[in-house]
């Protein structure tokens, strides 16, 4: 059972699905009411690239 | 080995069989649900010397067109890509659910050898043991048992919708 992901949009408040893994690919994702596009910003990208790659490991373990 | 073969032939409570892989199962969740808190807390958050837990942030780029009307000189309206940025927990964007046994599927059949009363209530008790073949004359219980489980705790769901709520728009006044 795969959940989907969402955030809230900081504009209209809509909530954006979005999958982690395409955000540290660099794939932005749209608001489906007022269409801003949301991506994760090139600094923060080995952060949340270590954290999954974290998170694989404990699953890989299981 | 000798004591492993008595081991494998030796009848089993009924019960015993049928709970003790979902117990294994349960457990394994259970070791699984720590290692995702664990995760959170080294991952997600700092914790600094009083002992308190802040969250990691990282920083998301929204992108928005902006229309300029046109001026005297240039009467085209221009549209511009703005970027702006934003900061929110890491623990928002990272798939977390994923963690947690989705689905235990259990398929076998029990040859039963006895029934004997039971020691605690006085219903009786079935003694077998997991069959790996169907012997004609002998009698089976078949099981496919199918248990699901749930994905995030709610008290995880309610930590991150309260940091995804945070990152909402707010009225200055």
């Amino acid at each position: 059972m795969k959940v989907e992901q969402q955030i809230p949009c900081p504009v209209c408040v809509t909530m954006i699905p979005f999958d982690a893994s395409q955000l540290l690919l660099g794939v932005n994702f749209e608001c489906p009411n007022c269409h801003v596009s949301i991506g994760l910003a090139a600094d923060s990208k080995p952060i949340v690239e270590k954290a999954v790659k974290k998170l694989d490991d404990i699953k890989n373990t299981k | 080995m000798e004591e492993k073969e008595q081991l494998q032939i030796s009848p089993q409570k009924i019960s015993g069989l049928i709970t003790e892989p979902l117990i294994a199962a349960i457990a394994a969740n259970n070791k699984m649900a720590l290692a995702q808190t664990n995760f959170m807390l080294e991952t997600c958050f700092t914790k600094n010397d009083s002992g308190q837990y802040k969250p990691i942030m990282v920083e998301m780029a929204l992108n928005r067109p902006v229309a300029t009307p046109g001026t005297v000189e240039n009467p085209e309206p221009t549209i511009q890509s703005v970027v702006t940025t934003f900061s929110i927990p890491l623990l928002s964007i990272i798939p977390l659910n994923s963690l947690t046994i989705t689905e235990v599927k259990l398929n076998f059949d029990i040859e039963v050898l006895s029934v004997k009363d039971g020691e605690d209530n006085g219903l009786p008790e079935i003694y077998g043991k997991v069959s790996s073949e169907k012997i004609v004359g002998k009698p089976i219980i078949s099981y496919a048992m199918h248990a699901t489980q749930m994905s995030l705790p709610k008290g995880v769901n309610i930590v991150i919708e309260a940091f995804s709520q945070s990152i909402q728009p707010i009225t200055i006044p």
